[in-house]
């Protein structure tokens, strides 16, 4: 009897399933994420420091000015793209929070969302349409007699930018947006009635609250941005000093494979710094929220 | 508003003060009130005006690019329908978009289970991987396939082909459905047994059940994504697949097909009812 009841203890009706339980509805998981994440991972790194020269790969990669330039305009275009992003993504996201007009807060979901339903390609193609050097933008730049020859605005690093903020903003606002739903705006109307300005209000009782969020938007934005392919290649040409560009151009012209894997190992050992910065600052969970 | 009401109020011996303090804090905030609007304006500007543009383009008669169009019409819709090219990409994408969110979900959804209703070890470190897609800089992880598909040869394998979108819609299983299930309380499956349910019975009826609108969203999300990939393509599936967004991508870069404003349009529009659709689908749980 008592035997049976440790027995039945033991196996008992618990809300988790057992490890073995556990480990047999994740195996397809682990297989997939095995060959598919972990080991094409373990295959770049030996690409990388692999032939022609093993570690001196990484020298090579440095010793071109080419190449330190790539690695260089990418961090730094990916810097002004998040912070224009979530400069501008935390307005909106406030905005949409804030707003009582059903109006503006159609308009700016609208806004929001649109963009979201569009391919990534698709945005690039329209960029290209609007950029043009006889593009909707420089024709209607010069019809309005603000300019008087057509600019070139595709094919440089405002083409870039511009892509790229395109594609990460509304990106940035959904997660900003859930941020500030966690905020009680009742504690704006404390700090007036108190005698605080509204921007005093916003810079004293929200901003703290909201900053967490904040730079753990900003740390994903920046990560995704660093590793952006379609826009520079397409919007940035050919020549466009982006590593992603680089890259492509190891791979598909010049068949060095070693130097897009050292390229590639050095963007993610920029995201992988990012983002331990970003787990010192704000902690895991945080950082999976700004996902979306 | 509040300050100037509150200022009203305040004792007449720091009068004087208050006023100077009222009239600085409002030209503050006006300025502040100002550019708020004028951030929101462009913002809303920049996100919009690039899609209506593509919209009226869509109705243009002509047959290059141009803006304003001179003559209306449907000839764009006509001409992708008409093009052989255009939609055996499309069919190519979509069926690559089917199988693999499909595939995800039959690893994803017995994932979750074991990440979020099981004692397995190392519960965190799994999720993390199983993620990362979403954080690993894109160009990267893309080189990274690539030397994996060099090794095995594996360019141009559709079956390898699905089985990396499989892993790359992978991430919107577990954070949807995840974040579903960590809502339902895990007793209820008790209780069911309690009510002489089976294990599997109380899993399927009482679990699963509940979670069916958020696998539909995590399906959709899944389905979007695949359908939408356009840099691993580049390096993973070879000279002869031509999926939608890699017919789009050698486009841009040769020149610039005026359907493709057609084909921006209908799939904005598709993926709008859809994606709304998995919106509404993440609500319920």
């Amino acid at each position: 009897m008592l035997r049976m009841t440790r027995r039945t203890r033991r196996r008992g009706w618990q809300s988790t399933f057992s490890g073995l339980t556990g480990l047999g509805l994740i195996a397809p998981f682990l297989v997939a994420a095995g060959v598919f994440i972990v080991y094409p991972f373990v295959e770049l790194l030996r690409t990388a420091f692999g032939e022609p020269n093993g570690f001196g790969n990484v020298g090579d990669f440095f010793q071109s000015p080419a190449a330190r330039r790539t690695l260089w305009t990418t961090c730094l275009t990916s810097l002004i793209v998040t912070v224009i992003v979530v400069a501008a993504g935390a307005v909106l996201a406030w905005s949409l929070r804030t707003t009582k007009s059903r109006l503006t807060r159609m308009v700016i979901a609208l806004a929001v969302f649109m963009p979201l339903w569009m391919g990534a390609v698709m945005k690039i193609y329209v960029f290209t349409v609007l950029l043009e050097r006889f593009g909707v933008v420089n024709r209607t730049l010069t019809s309005l007699g603000v300019i008087d020859e057509p600019m070139q605005l595709l094919r440089t690093q405002f083409a870039v930018v511009a892509g790229m903020t395109y594609q990460m903003l509304p990106y940035a606002v959904l997660p900003l947006y859930a941020v500030y739903v966690t905020i009680d705006l009742n504690l704006i109307q404390a700090a007036e009635s108190m005698g605080a300005s509204r921007v005093r209000a916003l810079r004293d009782v929200v901003a703290p609250l909201a900053l967490p969020g904040l730079l753990a938007s900003t740390v994903i934005v920046y990560v995704i941005c660093v590793g952006y392919y379609l826009t520079p290649v397409l919007l940035g040409g050919a020549t466009a000093p982006f590593t992603a560009s680089l890259i492509a151009d190891d791979i598909f012209n010049l068949f060095e494979p070693a130097q897009a894997a050292v390229a590639s190992v050095l963007l993610l050992v920029v995201a992988g710094l990012v983002i331990l910065g970003g787990l010192r600052l704000v902690g895991r969970e945080r950082l999976r929220r700004a996902l979306g | 508003m509040t300050t100037e009401t509150l200022t009203s109020h305040a004792p007449p011996e720091t009068a004087p003060r208050a006023v100077r303090d009222t009239a600085g804090r409002r030209a503050l905030t006006r300025g502040a009130k100002a550019a708020d609007l004028l951030v929101r304006a462009l913002a809303v500007l920049f996100l919009g005006v690039p899609i209506l543009c593509v919209v009226v383009l869509s109705f243009s008669n002509a047959e290059v690019l141009q803006f304003p169009p001179e003559e209306w019409g449907l000839r764009q819709y006509r001409s992708f329908f008409g093009s052989d090219t255009w939609i055996d990409a499309m069919v190519l994408s979509f069926k690559l978009a089917t199988v693999s969110a499909a595939i995800s979900l039959l690893i994803g959804v017995p994932a979750v289970f074991a990440l979020h209703r099981s004692r397995l070890p190392l519960k965190g470190l799994l999720q993390a991987i199983g993620l990362s897609p979403l954080v690993i800089p894109g160009v990267a992880y893309a080189v990274a396939l690539y030397t994996l598909f060099v090794q095995f040869r594996l360019t141009s394998n559709m079956a390898a082909l699905v089985l990396t979108y499989a892993v790359h819609g992978l991430p919107f299983v577990l954070l949807i459905l995840g974040s579903a299930m960590a809502r339902l309380p895990a007793e209820t499956e008790l209780v069911a047994m309690t009510l002489g349910a089976s294990r599997p019975r109380a899993m399927v009826g009482i679990t699963l059940r509940q979670l069916l609108p958020a696998i539909g969203a995590s399906y959709i999300f899944a389905f979007i994504t695949s359908f939408d990939e356009a840099v691993l393509i580049n390096f993973l599936g070879g000279p002869g697949t031509v999926t939608l967004p890699k017919a789009i991508f050698d486009n841009v870069k040769t020149g610039l097909d005026p359907n493709i404003t057609a084909i921006a349009t209908l799939l904005m529009a598709g993926t709008g009812v859809v994606g709304s659709l998995a919106f509404l689908l993440r609500r319920k749980v």
